[in-house]
């Protein structure tokens, strides 16, 4: 019982400091802790109040009585009033928060492209934390480029709340054992995985005597077809210096047709497009699915329910995947939400507030957020990484608490997850840094376009639409041709593709 | 003497109404002047008297989509059919548990068939796959047992309206025949024991008696409906949705959910909501006047 | 008498199989919560009956030291709710029913409107904060004390007590007050009991509004305690940072979520049964003879 509730709770405790445990035992860097501004803590005056509001992905909220909370008052000189929020309705209060216009001092909002935000933003309602921002240095640590893509209209606004930008689920993860067993090699091309799709259906690599093995499934996005064939990660590429629509490329038709493909064989679950993640990694954890895209940290959660009855079950994150095109993976933004401070807090509150946040980006703020007190809510293993005992969990401390607020970067973010053997958490680390060498970006992150604000939505829509009903055979593949013929047709769209090329020859 | 006590009996009339009728002014009326914000393009920050008026504008994006026919279709349908085919369900349960005449089994079922009611969509779509998904369905694996192909419940559009409404009236039949077991329980005994002396059954006592004393519940329950008939549960289409059934599924709900509410754009979000409003006006105001056209109070 | 004999046969197998019907999805539910998760796993989610018994998920929900602050909130707001809620829709629909309120027109219409016509969140937030109840439990019951679909069809139980009753106590030198306490009421107790049970229930489930108008934690009611836990929501936000989000998040078991499903709704369907007996026939119509 309790080490099911340990590693449940581990589990909940993303380490993202793996690196630092590696090196030595969470021990402080050189620089100074708290760096610059560090001025007030313990000089007797009076705790600056300051409050916050962000989601949580605890069980529980921690209380104003925290003793994480506690530290972080303690170290920054500050008296914090959290408002933790359910992440299920985050949007809707962060709007009616944004519109009635009782901000607490620092608002989180998760959608960068939140049309309500930007609105505010280009009205004065936020402080411009431009000529701020170097004073930090733990802040001054997040990659330049999320510092760029956070940008709008050439300022800082905004805070991001880092993350990395290799890692995430966009591309497919192979069954190792099983490639090994029937003697394949590691995919690369399409050809190449329908191939080992083909394999898995028909050569029975689980063993069981029946052909039950699904060799695809697909978790709600197959753009990585589309995208290695496009050399392009999502709707838009850049090419001589502008932004390119990629509904319009020659390989998304590709994509489409290679994924109908795949359907029609069998090699997809028949109603892959009702499937929910949680019912899609429960099928992937009993051992039927041979490739499944995920989080390198994520599919760790389903390979450790598998080598309880399948000791050989190992996952492999594909590094890259190939096309005539080249070679291809896909970024992640960079950032997951933002940060922002109205402007109606006093200026020299807005400056505790980026010590605050820059606390909470260096190694000892992070760790605090992270894990807590050692010794009370941690204890370090042997191997280096920290370990989670009871009172983390009733104290609520976690990556998805503290984390939400506090952030450090930290490219290995999403390779490692608590239970992770070393070699596994390793071998992670060095597919991490094979994909940011063959890394394609998004080139869109961040840029607006006033109209696809008000009409994408259904465009999107109908394009997925479409795209799903010719993958599972219910339109002929000229529907699409049909479809992007109508819309070179179509002014609004063709509308959305200036402003987009606008606002990027604004950067 | 009639005058003096005329008066004093609206008084204390009068002293009853007053805590409603404060409520609905107070948390009903006083916020009403944020439908005004579907003629504007609201924006929180400027406030309302600075946002800048649009007339009709919103209503005109509204008209002009190419899918808004479809989404008007399928809303009205499949409201349609759940007044068609669930509305009666309750009221007919209701009519068979008034009729049991072992209370033991009575008590029994009727605590069993109101609890789907408690259960969130979330979790009936759930099942709902469990039993009908293609590729691990319970009843799809009956019928490949039975030599049968698999069928695709799920992703035919064709039985997506279907679905939805079985799902309802399993949902909630159970929950509504309370309002109607409630009224029942207010019928006069004395008129059953009537009609049984003139030798009536049980299917005509159930039609001279029992029914006409539910009558005026079920008109207003009916004319309510349709006052609601752009309100589809946003939910329980939502969770059922999906790309392969889209043009029959989308609805107003998930319209505006898609293009506005996330995104911070209540103008036009209370627009479309005024629109919808405006149809179900009128629709009360129909089923009224029919109503008491065959002689029935009415709602008003 | 056969006639009888038959429809009570057919009336009986079809309300069992309608009670089966609606039995099985809450056995699984009930079944899957008692589950241990890995088994659910294997099984892919098909459990009739689990092998290996588990109470692993309801330690986890209700050992949070919330649970118990969250419990007392619903029912707090369930009971005071009700009470009101019963008081201010009662008085307002048996005063619109009697035909002589010389405002019973305007005032039904004044209802309906409010039935039809909604503003959306932020104006009623904006009254709930003006008000100074941002964070107070009575922004959960003060706004939602009434609503025109319970006022009419209240309106439609009163509409059917024959007049002479109310004659009858005027004659005896009762108000209108008296007499919808003593005699009208009274009367009503299975419509009382029936709108009554909707009311509770209704505020048993407060979710929504709580998000909106409730920041402390310690005032949460059960259904945002639950619904932390049942994180894979139907409408979960989109955006940029959508994948990411999904990646950080826990997937709990669906043992979790049906444990959570079984200990939001078992205290309110514990009432139902109570208030079974007003719903038996004819039991106050003797008194008007009376």
């Amino acid at each position: 019982m309790n080490k099911r509730t340990n590693r449940r709770l581990g589990t909940m405790l993303a380490g993202g400091l793996a690196l630092i445990l590696l090196a030595g035992c969470g021990s402080n860097s050189a620089s100074p802790t708290g760096s610059a501004g560090q001025t007030s803590a313990g000089a007797g005056e009076k705790p600056v109040e300051i409050s916050i509001i962000t989601e949580f992905n605890t069980p529980e909220a921690p209380g104003p009585d925290n003793p994480v909370l506690l530290e972080f008052e303690k170290k920054t000189g500050t008296k914090l009033n959290i408002l933790w929020t359910s992440p299920n309705s985050y949007g809707d209060k962060i709007n009616l928060v944004l519109a009635s216009g009782d901000m607490p001092d620092l608002v989180k909002v998760l959608d960068f492209n939140n049309s309500l935000m930007r609105q505010m933003i280009k009205q004065g309602a936020f402080w411009d934390l431009t000529p701020y921002l170097k004073d930090y240095p733990h802040l001054m640590e997040y990659p330049e480029s999320t510092w760029e893509k956070t940008k709008i209209d050439g300022k800082n606004y905004v805070i991001p709340s880092v993350r990395p930008s290799h890692g995430g689920p966009w591309l497919p993860i192979v069954r190792q054992d099983w490639l090994e067993k029937l003697n394949l090699e590691v995919p690369r091309t399409l050809d190449d995985l329908f191939e080992v799709m083909k394999a898995f259906a028909e050569q029975d690599p689980d063993g069981n005597g029946a052909a039950d093995t699904i060799p695809l499934l697909p978790r709600n996005d197959l753009g990585w077809a589309e995208g290695v064939l496009n050399h392009s990660n999502g709707k838009w590429k850049e090419a001589d210096g502008k932004l390119i629509d990629t509904t319009f490329e020659p390989g998304t038709r590709e994509g489409i047709e290679w994924l109908r493909k795949v359907y029609a064989a069998g090699y997809m679950p028949a109603d892959y497009p009702i499937m929910k993640e949680t019912q899609s990694e429960d099928l992937a954890k009993t051992g039927k699915v041979g490739i499944y895209p995920n989080t390198i940290e994520a599919i760790w959660r389903v390979q450790a329910e598998l080598i309880k009855t399948d000791p050989e079950a190992n996952f492999l994150p594909l590094s890259y995947l190939e096309s005539a095109a080249g070679t291809y993976a896909p970024s992640s933004p960079g950032f997951s939400g933002v940060f922002l401070v109205p402007k109606s807090v006093p200026e020299d509150k807005l400056k505790k507030i980026l010590e605050l946040m820059d606390y909470g980006a260096s190694e000892e703020g992070f760790a605090l957020a992270c894990f807590g007190i050692e010794g009370v809510h941690y204890t370090v293993g042997e191997d280096g990484f920290k370990n989670a005992t009871e009172q983390a969990f009733k104290d609520s401390v976690s990556q998805s608490s503290f984390g939400k607020i506090f952030e450090r970067s930290d490219p290995y973010l999403w390779a490692y997850r608590t239970g992770m053997p070393k070699e596994v958490f390793e071998r992670n680390k060095t597919i991490v840094d094979e994909r940011t060498q063959h890394s394609v970006d998004d080139p869109s992150v961040g840029l607006i376009s006033e109209t696809w604000l008000k009409i994408g939505p259904d465009y999107t829509k109908k394009m997925n639409d479409l795209k799903t009903k010719i993958i599972m055979g219910q339109e002929p593949i000229e529907a699409w041709d049909r479809y992007v013929d109508s819309l070179k047709a179509d002014a609004d769209y063709q509308k959305v593709i200036e402003e987009m090329n606008a606002a990027y020859s604004a950067k | 003497m009639k005058v003096v006590t005329g008066i004093r009996k609206d008084l204390f009339l009068y002293a009853l109404i007053l805590p409603g009728f404060l409520y609905f002014l107070l948390f009903k009326y006083v916020p009403m002047w944020g439908i005004v914000i579907s003629f504007q393009e609201y924006s929180p920050y400027l406030g309302f008297w600075q946002s800048p008026w649009v007339g009709f504008e919103h209503f005109a994006t509204l008209f002009n989509n190419p899918d808004f026919l479809i989404i008007f279709r399928n809303t009205m349908v499949i409201s349609m059919m759940n007044i068609v085919f669930y509305f009666p369900m309750p009221i007919l349960v209701a009519l068979m548990l008034n009729e049991l005449r072992l209370k033991r089994f009575q008590r029994v079922i009727q605590s069993v068939i109101y609890l789907p009611h408690f259960l969130s969509w979330v979790i009936i779509s759930g099942i709902t796959f469990l039993l009908l998904s293609q590729s691990g369905g319970i009843v799809n694996k009956l019928l490949v047992e039975f030599g049968r192909e698999p069928y695709n419940f799920l992703t035919n559009p064709g039985i997506f309206w279907q679905l939805l409404t079985a799902q309802s009236i399993w949902k909630e039949t159970g929950w509504g025949t309370i309002i109607f077991l409630a009224a029942m329980a207010g019928i006069d005994p004395q008129l059953h024991e009537a009609a049984r002396i003139d030798g009536a059954g049980r299917l005509r006592q159930i039609w001279h008696v029992t029914l006409p004393g539910i009558r005026n519940v079920i008109v207003t329950l009916l004319i309510l409906r349709l006052g609601s008939i752009m309100d589809v549960g946003f939910e329980q289409v939502f969770l059922m949705m999906n790309s392969a059934v889209t043009d029959v599924a989308d609805v107003f709900e998930t319209y505006v959910y898609r293009n506005g509410i996330q995104q911070g754009q209540f103008s036009y979000s209370t627009a479309v909501g005024l629109f919808k409003s405006v149809i179900g006006l009128l629709m009360v105001i129909g089923a009224n006047k029919l109503a008491k056209r065959y002689g029935e109070e009415g709602l008003y | 008498m056969k006639e009888s004999k038959l429809f009570d046969v057919v009336n009986v197998a079809l309300l069992a199989l309608i009670g089966l019907a609606t039995l099985f999805p809450l056995y699984y539910v009930f079944v899957v919560s008692f589950t241990d998760p890995s088994e659910y796993i294997a099984k892919q989610g098909f459990v009739l009956f689990p092998e290996k018994w588990s109470i692993l998920s309801y330690k986890y929900i209700l050992s949070t030291d919330s649970y118990l602050r969250a419990t007392g909130v619903s029912a707090f707001l369930a009971t005071v709710g009700t009470v009101l809620s019963l008081m201010v829709t009662a008085s307002l629909a048996y005063g619109l029913s009697r035909k002589r309120l010389k405002i019973r027109k305007p005032l039904m219409l004044m209802v309906l409107f409010t039935m039809l016509f909604s503003p959306g969140i932020i104006p009623h937030y904006i009254l709930v904060r003006d008000l100074h109840l941002i964070n107070n439990l009575w922004s959960l019951i003060l706004p939602a004390l009434s609503s025109g679909w319970y006022v009419f069809l209240m309106k439609s139980f009163f509409d059917s007590i024959p007049p002479a009753l109310e004659e009858a106590a005027m004659v005896d030198g009762y108000n209108d007050v008296g007499i919808f306490f003593r005699i009208i009421l009274p009367l009503s107790l299975p419509a009382m009991a029936a709108f009554g049970l909707f009311y509770a229930v209704g505020y048993w489930n407060t979710y929504f509004n709580a998000v909106l108008y409730i920041n402390d934690p310690t005032k949460w009611p059960l259904q945002i305690l639950l619904q932390n836990i049942l994180i894979e929501s139907s409408t979960s936000s989109q955006g940029s940072g959508a994948a990411e989000l999904m990646n950080e998040r826990q997937l709990p078991a669906q043992t979790l979520k049906m444990a959570a499903v079984v200990v939001a709704t078992t205290p309110i369907l514990l009432i139902y049964p109570m208030l079974q007996k007003h719903f038996a026939k004819g039991v106050m119509l003797g008194s008007i003879k009376g």
